[in-house]
């Protein structure tokens, strides 16, 4: 029937028809909805039935519990702020924060998904799903209180620039979520840190409480980057229950996404130990040199818990486009993405969260690290070559 | 013996695999030469259209030197030249007389001649054909000798011949083959563990290599690449067990016969097996002994599922077919929303999919590509199926650029396109791994020229 739909529809948006300027949209919808049923022309005859699609849509999946808890969270910390955490059901805080986030997405897609449509119509290619991912990470790594033009610009920016103009998903040098961060790091810092972003300030309908204007909740590393005592427990980082990105605060709903993309081999397990690693021997050896600040003391594992650093370490640091391609490779990427962050985080005191521009950086040395691996690849054949002639 | 044992891979298991039934076919109506068997070479036609041939006239000769020749595995008459764009040659069809009458005059095998008279005689007796040279997986020329000459004893592709069974009964030949070939350069052969008590491998005239591994451990680049890879000056030349047979049965009787036991497989045969036929043969003399079952679009293979070609039900085997696969072609199947459903019944090396559940069971999977063609996103995928030191994505990636120093580079001489089957299917990006890598081969050829 879903066939016979698009059969009918077919030729409206085929060269010639009226709606031609939106085939791609078609193509994309039709896709979405039935599996292409074109079959192998050379090469091999059979094929695994795994594709770009699947693999998006388990990312997605992984994705889901720390999204889930950050809409908790979000009502958390605003009835946390008013003083009304008692009386209000989970299911409340849940709804309130589902209902900041929506748009929040919806405007991500939108905005996202319309450039990829247009592009893919003027390229005249099919649209890509690497947006589905990039379009739910965008949100999810930004402060609750960014207005939602500034995430539509956010969105534009990086699918536009660090995106369409290297060619499309599988051939950018940078992750687009991290880039649509980063352009707002830098053009409206007042929006992206500080203490007043963290939390939901107004109530929606009857959802959430209105707070006095001007009520501000730091981050941990916040008030540690400021030498203040953070004061939050053990627990509440592992859980997830302080100020932060949306989807960075829980350790608990990021391990359940780490275990899926691990299960499924879709995230290398290469590259997400390596940054773990490299952050706690960089945050070990922060606690033994000497340094006399409140985030250089921190301890080591706490480090790893706070911030975006697990959320990076599972979900960003291991997107296979802009990560080391050579197995080799994943472990030098990850442990310096790990060590690059702590340094940010203990050495800048303007900016206490530091895997944003760790992974951006190691993104843009991965071809390097790559190149040596190969290189030595090369040279090891050419060495066995020269022996055996 | 020296035993390699190599872990990157996988054994794909499909229904339909052919149970050892011989079944005998009677001396086709119709048989041809095609253009892969000639791949490499120029050819040039030395008969016409109603021209009488007899089993071992020359049809076609490499236009570079005349060296090689293509000849007749019958006797008969021509009966149809078949040109495609720009008049290239794809095949001479010859119609059997069926008396089987041999060209005299041609030259003789021994085990006593000297290399340059062994490789003349292959030559001109058409057996050549059935040998490919590494470098650039091509027929040989007869031009130059190799450094070495390989034989793969196993197949572990899906649907692919059993070559225990294929060279059962046939020891001898195979023995005299192998001594044919001594005469030329040092034999590898590389076997299987289950295969180190086989009759038909003798340590006297060969040297044995035991590869023990998944999927493609029994493809002849892999065994070249662990044992003596090949460089861009070297030469090898690479032939399957069967036809070390044929090249031994013709020193024994002087007389050539392209008869093969072809394996018959693919769940869309209404039963499996192999049959004895002349290499060359159409594919309708096949279809009358295993007959295709109703219902499916059927496509039908010319080897096996991972490297063989798709072959019409009125076309011909080729001279190094090993075996004939039926499968579903599967464009009728329309999966509403299949990338995110459980997929039990088909089969995924992700674990996103359930495989795992069921390892080794036979699948039953169709031509579709499940997916659409991508840019390539995962990486790592090449490399955990790709048995040898090389890294396969940034291998495919020079070529796809087009940079032919980085192709040398990272050993695009010690490749063939089959070695790249397994990651074809592997790939989730659903790039053609086989064609690029042919692609860049050929132009590599032509610039080394």
């Amino acid at each position: 029937m879903i066939k016979k739909l698009f059969d009918r529809l077919r030729p409206h948006f085929s060269e010639g028809g009226k709606l031609h300027c939106f085939y791609s949209v078609f193509e994309g919808f039709e896709s979405f909805a039935l599996v292409s049923n074109e079959t192998s022309k050379c090469g091999v005859n059979i094929h695994d039935c795994i594709d770009s699609k699947r693999i998006m849509s388990f990312v997605v999946i992984a994705l889901m519990p720390a999204l889930l808890f950050g809409m908790y969270n979000i009502g958390y910390q605003n009835a946390l702020a008013a003083n009304a955490l008692e009386g209000s059901t989970w299911f409340s805080l849940w709804l309130f924060g589902c209902l900041v986030m929506l748009p929040k997405i919806i405007v991500s897609y939108l905005v996202g998904l319309g450039i990829e449509f247009t592009v893919a119509q003027w390229r005249k290619e099919e649209i890509n799903e690497g947006y589905l991912v990039t379009g739910l990470l965008i949100p999810m790594i930004l402060p609750v209180g960014t207005p939602l033009w500034m995430l539509a610009l956010a969105v534009a920016f990086s699918v536009i620039l660090a995106k369409e103009i290297f060619g499309g998903t599988g051939m950018n040098i940078f992750n687009p979520a991290l880039i649509a961060r980063a352009f707002l790091f830098f053009s409206y810092p007042t929006k992206m840190s500080g203490d007043k972003v963290w939390v939901a300030q107004d109530a929606i309908g009857q959802w959430g409480h209105a707070l006095p204007e001007g009520t501000t909740m730091a981050t941990p590393l916040g008030q540690l980057s400021a030498n203040l005592d953070a004061q939050t427990s053990l627990s509440d980082m592992v859980v997830g229950l302080i100020p932060g990105s949306v989807g960075e605060t829980s350790v608990i709903a990021i391990a359940i996404g780490a275990a899926i993309l691990l299960w499924t081999g879709i995230a290398s397990w290469k590259t997400m130990v390596s940054v773990f690693a490299g952050g706690a021997l960089t945050a070990w050896l922060f606690n033994i040199g000497g340094l006399n600040t409140g985030i250089a003391q921190l301890p080591w594992y706490e480090h790893l818990l706070l911030g975006g650093f697990c959320f990076g370490a599972v979900f960003m640091a291991t997107d296979p486009v802009t990560s080391a391609r050579t197995e080799t490779g994943k472990y030098f990427y990850g442990f310096f993405i790990g060590v690059l962050a702590i340094c940010i985080r203990v050495l800048n005191p303007g900016y206490p969260e530091g895997m944003m521009l760790a992974i951006l950086f190691m993104n843009m040395w991965a071809p390097l690290i790559d190149y040596i691996v190969v290189d030595r690849n090369i040279k090891r054949r050419a060495k066995r070559l020269k022996a055996n002639q | 013996m020296k035993v390699f044992k190599t872990k990157r891979g996988l054994n794909l298991k499909l229904t339909g695999e052919a149970p050892q039934n011989l079944i005998s076919a009677p001396l086709p109506a119709l048989w041809a030469l095609k253009e892969n068997c000639w791949y490499g070479l120029r050819p040039k036609l030395l008969v016409h259209e109603g021209d009488e041939v007899c089993v071992g006239s020359p049809l076609v000769a490499d236009k570079k030197n005349g060296l090689v020749v293509g000849t007749s595995a019958v006797s008969g008459k021509v009966k149809e030249i078949v040109r495609g764009d720009r008049r290239k040659l794809l095949a001479v069809v010859v119609e059997t007389d069926g008396k089987q009458t041999h060209l005299e005059g041609l030259p003789t095998l021994s085990v006593d001649a000297s290399p340059k008279s062994t490789v003349a005689s292959l030559c001109q007796t058409g057996l050549a054909l059935t040998i490919r040279k590494r470098p650039y997986d091509i027929c040989i020329d007869g031009t130059t000798l190799p450094r070495d000459i390989f034989v793969s004893c196993f197949n572990k592709m899906p649907l692919a011949a059993d070559f225990n069974f294929v060279v059962s009964k046939r020891e001898n030949e195979f023995e005299t083959g192998i001594r044919i070939l001594k005469n030329i350069a040092p034999v590898h052969l590389g076997i299987n563990p289950e295969q180190t008590t086989a009759e038909w491998i003798s340590e006297e005239d060969a040297s044995i290599h035991i590869f023990d591994g998944p999927n493609p451990s029994g493809n002849v680049g892999v065994q070249i690449h662990h044992v003596s890879p090949v460089g861009k000056n070297d030469e090898v030349w690479t032939l399957d067990p069967e036809s070390v047979c044929l090249i031994g049965a013709y020193a024994l009787t002087a007389k050539l016969n392209w008869t093969r036991r072809m394996a018959i497989g693919g769940d869309q045969f209404e039963k499996n097996g192999y049959l004895e036929v002349l290499a060359g043969c159409p594919v309708k003399d096949i279809l009358a002994n295993y007959a295709l079952k109703d219902g499916h679009t059927v496509r039908l293979i010319d080897g096996n599922p991972l490297v063989g070609s798709r072959v019409a039900a009125d076309g011909f085997t080729s001279l190094t077919t090993t075996s004939v696969c039926a499968i579903a072609e599967g464009n009728e199947t329309n999966e509403v929303l299949g990338w995110i459903r459980p997929r039990f019944k088909d089969f995924s090396v992700s674990r996103s999919y359930f495989s795992w559940l069921q390892k080794g069971k036979a699948r039953s999977l169709d031509c579709r590509i499940k997916g659409a063609h991508r840019h390539m996103i995962m990486s790592g995928e090449y490399d955990r199926v790709l048995p040898m030191d090389i890294m396969g994505e940034f291998l495919i990636k020079a070529i796809l650029t087009g940079d032919i120093d980085r192709q040398e580079a990272l050993g695009i001489y010690e490749v063939a396109p089959e070695d790249f089957a397994v990651a074809e299917f592997v790939d989730s990006s659903k790039l053609e791994l086989q064609r690029i890598v042919r692609e860049g081969l050929d132009i590599l050829r032509k610039e080394n020229e």
